[in-house]
């Protein structure tokens, strides 16, 4: 699967995401909800799957593109925060003095969401060169060549 | 290899629109989402706990008029609720109960500010929330620093039941942007004080502060991304009359909680509003407290004198200023943007029940004991009817 198909999947669950938000099925980003708890555990399914499906690039590129993910993802709930002030729905379910101060709890998001996703993509990654098939024929050519 | 290249710049085109867009989105938070409403965090239809339906009802069953010890103890159980009930305001299970409440209280306010008329020659108020009062005569209705709408979205919407809406300083607990906009739909006059200020900030907090080689007020909080159509600013001791409603404003000094760095950025203009409507003399004092020229009221009717509780100090100095006044009004009391240690600090009923003697205001340095003052605190939500209280 392309890379970029990949970073458009995630636009679109990121959207979903705040979208199930926005008409209440799922609860805002802050809560801890069970229904939240699984929607993240699915997004971190698909972070491992990206990192399985791209571990023949390398550990390092691999940690990049989960780091892109979590670029991407902040990027939409970032323009859904906006939505969210402009249709009165709370997308990040925290109390804000102002609606500059989203930029706080963004910035959290992102850098966690890179700590996470990295890890995540890389555990994907690390996982596929010990027991993907082709990462296994790949090592025993390799070896045998040595 | 031409179509692995062609992916590539794809690719990148892809990146550059995200990050694009996210600076985009960054950017518009930051300076362009001064008019942005506040979103509620709670479903509309969500019912009110049993404590909250129980202390509702103890609040309904005791008006602000009565003086007996069971009213006390309302007043007293209305502490406790926000001791137990209030812990931010940070997400929704902080203050779940204390929104319930507030919501059941201002919902009720809404329906009788607009289903009752009041009789020529009496006035009806209703507390709202911290410094905010509705006043309704036959003539008008006016309100005073209504704001909260970043506890209760729907309280906004008290904007648009009065005909003038006075704002003492343009702090968020007086100066809320989304009644205002509810009450410029409503054609409602807004006054704001006049004064030369500057905008400084606190982190991301921009604040008004006072600046004799400042920008005019409507122009600083134009700066804030506020629509200013609609708001007038008036000038120390001037008095306009709309519609039948003669205001005078009286600059007083924003009362600052320390001496610290932070005390430049309270130094904001604030009023005191003389407001004659109907006959009836309202005397609120926002946050305002010292002068440099002390106004000398002796001369006035003060049916009401609204006040920002602090202490008995403040009361007495208040008490003093305006001895005439018929009845005073401790609020700017259970304000839960201030946060949860201000709001036990300080802000709760106990403190004010210091002053509290059977309905009149009771100072100790004061004579006579209690004063022959009419002191009333309020809930949020409950009216007073000003014939009644001034008997």
């Amino acid at each position: 699967m392309k890379e970029l198909y990949f970073y458009v999947l995630f636009v679109a669950i990121f959207a979903a995401q705040t979208g199930l938000i926005m008409g209440g099925v799922l609860d805002p980003e802050s809560s801890y909800s069970a229904r939240n708890i699984l929607f993240s555990v699915f997004v971190a399914a698909v972070v491992i799957y990206m990192g399985w499906n791209f571990s023949e690039s390398g550990i390092k590129k691999v940690a990049i593109k989960g780091a892109i993910v979590a670029f991407v993802g902040v990027t939409v709930i970032t323009c859904a925060s906006i939505i969210g002030y402009t249709i009165g729905k709370p997308i990040l379910g925290v109390y804000l003095p102002s609606a500059a101060y989203m930029v706080l709890p963004l910035l959290y998001i992102f850098l966690l969401s890179v700590i996470l996703y990295t890890l995540l993509a890389v555990l994907g990654a690390w996982v596929a060169q010990r027991f993907k098939p082709s990462q296994i024929k790949k090592k025993e050519a390799d070896s045998a060549k040595k | 290899m031409t179509v692995e290249k062609s992916d590539g710049k794809i690719l990148k085109i892809f990146l550059v629109i995200v990050a694009l867009v996210f600076v985009g989105a960054l950017a518009y938070i930051l300076f362009f989402s001064g008019s942005l409403h506040t979103p509620s965090f709670f479903a509309d239809n969500l019912e009110p706990s049993a404590d909250v339906k129980q202390l509702d009802s103890q609040i309904q069953s005791t008006g602000p008029e009565n003086t007996s010890e069971t009213r006390f103890a309302v007043l007293h159980d209305f502490d406790e609720f926000i001791k137990a009930k209030f812990k931010d305001l940070t997400t929704p299970q902080d203050y779940q109960e204390v929104y319930m409440l507030l919501k059941t209280r201002i919902d009720r306010a809404i329906k009788e500010i607009n289903e009752t008329s009041v009789p020529p020659g009496e006035l009806k108020l209703w507390y709202i929330y911290n410094m905010g009062i509705i006043a309704k005569t036959s003539d008008a209705t006016i309100g005073f620093d209504l704001a909260g709408s970043y506890v209760y979205p729907s309280l906004a919407n008290l904007g648009g039941y009065v005909d003038m809406l006075l704002i003492s300083h343009i702090h968020g607990d007086h100066f809320d942007k989304n009644v205002i906009m509810k009450a410029k739909e409503h054609g409602a006059t807004i006054i704001i004080p006049d004064g030369k200020v500057r905008v400084d900030h606190f982190g991301l907090t921009p604040f008004i502060v006072k600046d004799p080689n400042g920008m005019d007020m409507l122009d600083a909080i134009k700066q804030l991304g506020i629509d200013t159509s609609g708001l007038t600013a008036i000038k120390p001791n001037e008095t306009i009359n709309v519609k039948g409603v003669s205001v005078t404003a009286f600059s007083g000094e924003h009362r600052s909680p320390d001496e610290s760095t932070v005390k430049s950025l309270y130094d904001t203009p604030v009023d005191w509003y003389y407001v004659n409507l109907s006959g009836f003399g309202l005397l609120h004092t926002g946050d305002g407290f010292l002068f440099d020229n002390v106004p000398d009221f002796s001369a006035k009717r003060v049916d009401v004198l609204i006040i920002h509780y602090s202490d008995e100090l403040t009361c007495e100095a208040l008490y003093k200023m305006i001895p005439n006044a018929k009845v005073m009004l401790p609020f700017h009391l259970h304000e839960l943007g201030h946060g949860r240690e201000m709001v036990l600090d300080g802000g709760m009923f106990k403190n004010a029940l210091d002053q509290y003697d059977h309905g009149y205001l009771k100072l100790t340095y004061v004579q006579p004991n209690p004063t022959l003052m009419r002191y009333v605190p309020m809930i949020w939500g409950e009216s007073l009817d000003l014939g009644n209280a001034t008997q």
